[in-house]
Protein backbone atom coordinates (compact mmCIF):
# COMPACT_ATOMS: atom_id res chain seq x y z
CA UNK A 1 0.00 0.00 0.00
CA UNK A 2 1.09 3.74 -0.41
CA UNK A 3 0.54 6.53 -2.08
CA UNK A 4 -0.47 7.47 -5.53
CA UNK A 5 2.24 9.03 -6.68
CA UNK A 6 4.51 5.88 -5.72
CA UNK A 7 2.22 3.49 -8.33
CA UNK A 8 2.26 3.43 -11.41
CA UNK A 9 -1.16 5.04 -12.84
CA UNK A 10 -2.37 6.72 -15.90
CA UNK A 11 -5.02 9.78 -16.06
CA UNK A 12 -7.41 8.59 -17.75
CA UNK A 13 -9.87 11.66 -17.23
CA UNK A 14 -9.45 14.90 -15.49
CA UNK A 15 -11.84 18.11 -14.16
CA UNK A 16 -14.47 15.95 -14.58
CA UNK A 17 -17.59 16.16 -12.37
CA UNK A 18 -18.38 13.32 -10.17
CA UNK A 19 -21.15 12.03 -12.27
CA UNK A 20 -18.97 12.17 -15.47
CA UNK A 21 -15.94 10.33 -14.27
CA UNK A 22 -18.85 7.77 -13.14
CA UNK A 23 -19.57 7.22 -16.31
CA UNK A 24 -16.22 7.46 -17.74
CA UNK A 25 -15.54 4.39 -15.30
CA UNK A 26 -18.40 2.26 -16.15
CA UNK A 27 -17.40 2.49 -19.82
CA UNK A 28 -13.64 1.89 -18.97
CA UNK A 29 -14.18 -1.11 -16.55
CA UNK A 30 -14.51 -4.67 -17.55
CA UNK A 31 -15.84 -5.19 -13.58
CA UNK A 32 -17.88 -2.78 -11.74
CA UNK A 33 -18.28 -2.08 -8.16
CA UNK A 34 -20.25 -0.02 -5.82
CA UNK A 35 -18.47 0.88 -2.65
CA UNK A 36 -19.75 3.64 -0.07
CA UNK A 37 -17.65 7.07 0.71
CA UNK A 38 -14.95 6.94 2.56
CA UNK A 39 -14.04 2.81 1.21
CA UNK A 40 -10.46 3.20 1.53
CA UNK A 41 -7.84 2.41 -1.85
CA UNK A 42 -4.19 3.25 -1.17
CA UNK A 43 -5.08 4.22 2.23
CA UNK A 44 -6.94 7.07 1.00
CA UNK A 45 -11.06 7.56 1.86
CA UNK A 46 -12.45 7.93 -1.93
CA UNK A 47 -14.62 10.87 -2.10
CA UNK A 48 -18.28 10.72 -3.90
CA UNK A 49 -21.73 11.16 -4.15
CA UNK A 50 -23.29 7.42 -3.55
CA UNK A 51 -23.51 5.32 -5.50
CA UNK A 52 -19.33 5.13 -5.90
CA UNK A 53 -18.18 3.00 -8.67
CA UNK A 54 -14.83 1.30 -8.87
CA UNK A 55 -13.74 -0.51 -12.13
CA UNK A 56 -11.43 -3.05 -12.73
CA UNK A 57 -10.08 -3.73 -16.08
CA UNK A 58 -7.06 -5.72 -16.99
CA UNK A 59 -6.15 -5.89 -13.67
CA UNK A 60 -6.43 -2.86 -12.58
CA UNK A 61 -7.78 -0.53 -10.91
CA UNK A 62 -10.19 2.29 -12.49
CA UNK A 63 -11.99 4.45 -10.09
CA UNK A 64 -12.52 8.88 -9.15
CA UNK A 65 -10.09 10.85 -7.23
CA UNK A 66 -11.11 14.53 -6.49
CA UNK A 67 -9.35 17.80 -6.03
CA UNK A 68 -11.12 21.30 -4.14
CA UNK A 69 -9.35 23.32 -7.36
CA UNK A 70 -9.33 20.35 -9.96
CA UNK A 71 -12.64 18.52 -10.10
CA UNK A 72 -12.17 14.49 -10.30
CA UNK A 73 -10.01 12.71 -12.10
CA UNK A 74 -10.53 9.27 -13.16
CA UNK A 75 -7.46 7.38 -12.84
CA UNK A 76 -6.10 3.77 -13.58
CA UNK A 77 -4.04 2.25 -11.36
CA UNK A 78 -1.89 -0.78 -11.13
CA UNK A 79 -2.92 -2.05 -7.15
CA UNK A 80 -3.33 -5.64 -6.88
CA UNK A 81 -4.30 -5.29 -2.93
CA UNK A 82 -6.61 -2.27 -3.97
CA UNK A 83 -8.44 -4.83 -6.56
CA UNK A 84 -8.80 -7.72 -3.74
CA UNK A 85 -9.99 -5.50 -1.41
CA UNK A 86 -12.41 -3.69 -3.61
CA UNK A 87 -13.53 -7.91 -5.30
CA UNK A 88 -13.91 -8.70 -1.42
CA UNK A 89 -15.64 -5.55 -0.28
CA UNK A 90 -17.61 -3.85 -2.86
CA UNK A 91 -20.98 -4.43 -4.44
CA UNK A 92 -20.78 -6.14 -7.93
CA UNK A 93 -22.88 -4.20 -10.60
CA UNK A 94 -23.16 -4.63 -13.96
CA UNK B 1 -20.52 16.33 22.22
CA UNK B 2 -17.96 19.26 21.57
CA UNK B 3 -18.84 22.80 20.86
CA UNK B 4 -16.72 22.35 17.82
CA UNK B 5 -18.40 23.24 14.73
CA UNK B 6 -16.93 22.07 10.98
CA UNK B 7 -16.65 24.18 8.53
CA UNK B 8 -16.18 22.76 5.26
CA UNK B 9 -14.31 24.65 2.19
CA UNK B 10 -14.00 24.17 -1.48
CA UNK B 11 -11.59 25.97 -3.44
CA UNK B 12 -10.87 29.39 -3.04
CA UNK B 13 -11.61 30.94 -6.20
CA UNK B 14 -14.73 32.91 -5.84
CA UNK B 15 -14.26 36.29 -3.58
CA UNK B 16 -17.29 35.44 -1.83
CA UNK B 17 -16.00 32.34 -0.02
CA UNK B 18 -13.54 33.82 2.18
CA UNK B 19 -15.54 36.50 3.72
CA UNK B 20 -18.65 33.84 4.58
CA UNK B 21 -16.57 31.54 6.62
CA UNK B 22 -15.20 34.78 8.71
CA UNK B 23 -18.79 35.93 8.74
CA UNK B 24 -19.94 32.90 9.86
CA UNK B 25 -17.24 32.30 12.09
CA UNK B 26 -17.85 35.24 13.69
CA UNK B 27 -21.64 34.55 14.68
CA UNK B 28 -20.43 30.74 15.52
CA UNK B 29 -18.16 32.35 18.11
CA UNK B 30 -20.67 34.59 19.40
CA UNK B 31 -23.39 31.63 20.12
CA UNK B 32 -20.72 30.07 21.66
CA UNK B 33 -19.37 27.48 19.70
CA UNK B 34 -15.59 26.70 17.96
CA UNK B 35 -14.82 27.22 14.34
CA UNK B 36 -12.85 24.25 13.05
CA UNK B 37 -11.85 25.03 9.19
CA UNK B 38 -11.43 22.52 7.23
CA UNK B 39 -9.43 23.66 3.49
CA UNK B 40 -6.92 22.99 1.06
CA UNK B 41 -3.64 25.00 1.54
CA UNK B 42 -4.96 28.17 -0.55
CA UNK B 43 -8.45 28.27 1.24
CA UNK B 44 -6.38 28.67 4.08
CA UNK B 45 -4.32 31.13 3.54
CA UNK B 46 -6.61 33.22 2.24
CA UNK B 47 -8.95 33.00 5.66
CA UNK B 48 -5.39 32.73 7.89
CA UNK B 49 -4.26 36.14 5.89
CA UNK B 50 -7.24 38.09 6.34
CA UNK B 51 -7.15 36.56 10.34
CA UNK B 52 -3.95 37.09 11.53
CA UNK B 53 -4.45 36.82 15.64
CA UNK B 54 -7.45 33.98 15.28
CA UNK B 55 -10.00 36.10 16.15
CA UNK B 56 -12.30 34.41 14.57
CA UNK B 57 -10.54 30.56 13.56
CA UNK B 58 -9.75 28.79 16.25
CA UNK B 59 -8.27 25.83 14.27
CA UNK B 60 -7.21 24.75 10.72
CA UNK B 61 -7.35 21.42 9.73
CA UNK B 62 -6.01 19.70 5.87
CA UNK B 63 -9.65 18.95 4.32
CA UNK B 64 -8.74 15.71 2.76
CA UNK B 65 -7.17 14.97 6.46
CA UNK B 66 -10.56 15.93 8.12
CA UNK B 67 -12.16 13.64 5.30
CA UNK B 68 -9.82 10.75 6.56
CA UNK B 69 -10.61 11.64 10.13
CA UNK B 70 -14.07 11.48 9.57
CA UNK B 71 -14.18 8.06 7.99
CA UNK B 72 -12.50 6.50 10.98
CA UNK B 73 -14.53 8.39 13.51
CA UNK B 74 -11.60 10.14 14.98
CA UNK B 75 -13.69 13.55 14.64
CA UNK B 76 -17.11 14.17 14.98
CA UNK B 77 -18.74 17.47 14.31
CA UNK B 78 -22.65 18.19 15.90
CA UNK B 79 -22.96 21.18 12.98
CA UNK B 80 -21.13 20.86 9.56
CA UNK B 81 -21.45 23.81 7.29
CA UNK B 82 -20.37 23.50 3.89
CA UNK B 83 -19.10 26.48 1.53
CA UNK B 84 -19.89 25.32 -2.32
CA UNK B 85 -19.64 26.41 -6.06
CA UNK B 86 -18.02 23.56 -8.15
CA UNK B 87 -18.95 20.34 -8.30
CA UNK B 88 -15.62 18.88 -6.45
CA UNK B 89 -17.45 20.80 -3.52
CA UNK B 90 -20.79 18.77 -3.87
CA UNK B 91 -18.40 15.80 -3.95
CA UNK B 92 -16.65 16.44 -0.86
CA UNK B 93 -19.61 17.58 0.72
CA UNK B 94 -21.68 14.77 -0.36
CA UNK B 95 -18.53 12.43 1.42
CA UNK B 96 -19.25 14.36 4.51
CA UNK B 97 -22.91 13.82 4.58
CA UNK B 98 -22.36 9.52 4.10
CA UNK B 99 -19.21 9.83 6.54
CA UNK B 100 -21.23 11.90 9.61
CA UNK B 101 -24.79 11.26 9.05
CA UNK B 102 -25.49 12.15 12.81
CA UNK B 103 -24.29 16.08 12.06
CA UNK B 104 -26.48 18.87 10.93
CA UNK B 105 -25.25 20.15 7.58
CA UNK B 106 -25.89 23.68 6.24
CA UNK B 107 -24.83 24.22 2.53
CA UNK B 108 -23.88 27.60 1.84
CA UNK B 109 -23.81 27.74 -2.34
CA UNK B 110 -22.56 30.73 -4.46
CA UNK B 111 -21.00 31.08 -7.46
CA UNK B 112 -22.28 31.69 -11.24
CA UNK B 113 -23.74 27.95 -10.44
CA UNK B 114 -25.28 27.76 -7.24
CA UNK B 115 -28.95 27.12 -8.09
CA UNK B 116 -27.78 24.31 -10.49
CA UNK B 117 -25.70 22.96 -8.19
CA UNK B 118 -27.62 22.96 -5.41
CA UNK B 119 -30.41 21.02 -7.17
CA UNK B 120 -28.02 17.98 -7.57
CA UNK B 121 -28.08 17.97 -4.10
CA UNK B 122 -29.61 14.45 -2.61
CA UNK B 123 -28.51 14.48 1.13
CA UNK B 124 -30.40 15.65 4.12
CA UNK B 125 -29.14 19.83 3.83
CA UNK B 126 -30.54 23.09 4.81
CA UNK B 127 -29.45 25.49 1.74
CA UNK B 128 -28.23 29.33 1.88
CA UNK B 129 -27.92 29.83 -1.96
CA UNK B 130 -27.30 33.13 -4.02
CA UNK B 131 -25.53 33.19 -7.19
CA UNK B 132 -23.25 35.57 -6.34
CA UNK B 133 -19.47 35.76 -6.97
CA UNK B 134 -18.37 39.35 -5.36
CA UNK B 135 -21.37 40.52 -3.22
CA UNK B 136 -21.93 38.45 -0.13
CA UNK B 137 -25.58 40.19 0.74
CA UNK B 138 -27.72 38.24 -0.76
CA UNK B 139 -26.37 35.36 1.27
CA UNK B 140 -25.96 37.12 5.06
CA UNK B 141 -29.78 37.80 6.11
CA UNK B 142 -30.09 33.77 4.98
CA UNK B 143 -27.16 33.18 6.92
CA UNK B 144 -27.94 34.61 10.26
CA UNK B 145 -31.07 32.86 10.56
CA UNK B 146 -30.22 29.57 9.67
CA UNK B 147 -26.72 29.73 12.14
CA UNK B 148 -29.22 30.93 14.49
CA UNK B 149 -31.58 27.97 14.18
CA UNK B 150 -29.09 25.45 13.53
CA UNK B 151 -27.11 25.89 16.50
CA UNK B 152 -30.29 26.20 18.93
CA UNK B 153 -30.70 22.15 17.22
CA UNK B 154 -27.82 20.86 18.16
Amino acid sequence: MGCLENMNYEILARNCSFKEAREIIRENSAERYEVPPGFKLLEKPLLGIPPILVGVKDEKLVYGYTKPCHGTFVVVVEDLEGIDHVRKNGKPVW
Amino acid sequence: MTDEVLLLLGCPQIPVQSPLVLYVADLLKDLGKIPVVAANPSAKQLIAASDPKKHYVAEYRDVDRTIADLADGKVRYPLIISFIHNDAGLTYTATAAALAPEALLVTVLFGEHAYDIAGEIEFPTEKVVAPVTHNTRPLLRKIDEVMEWAVLKI
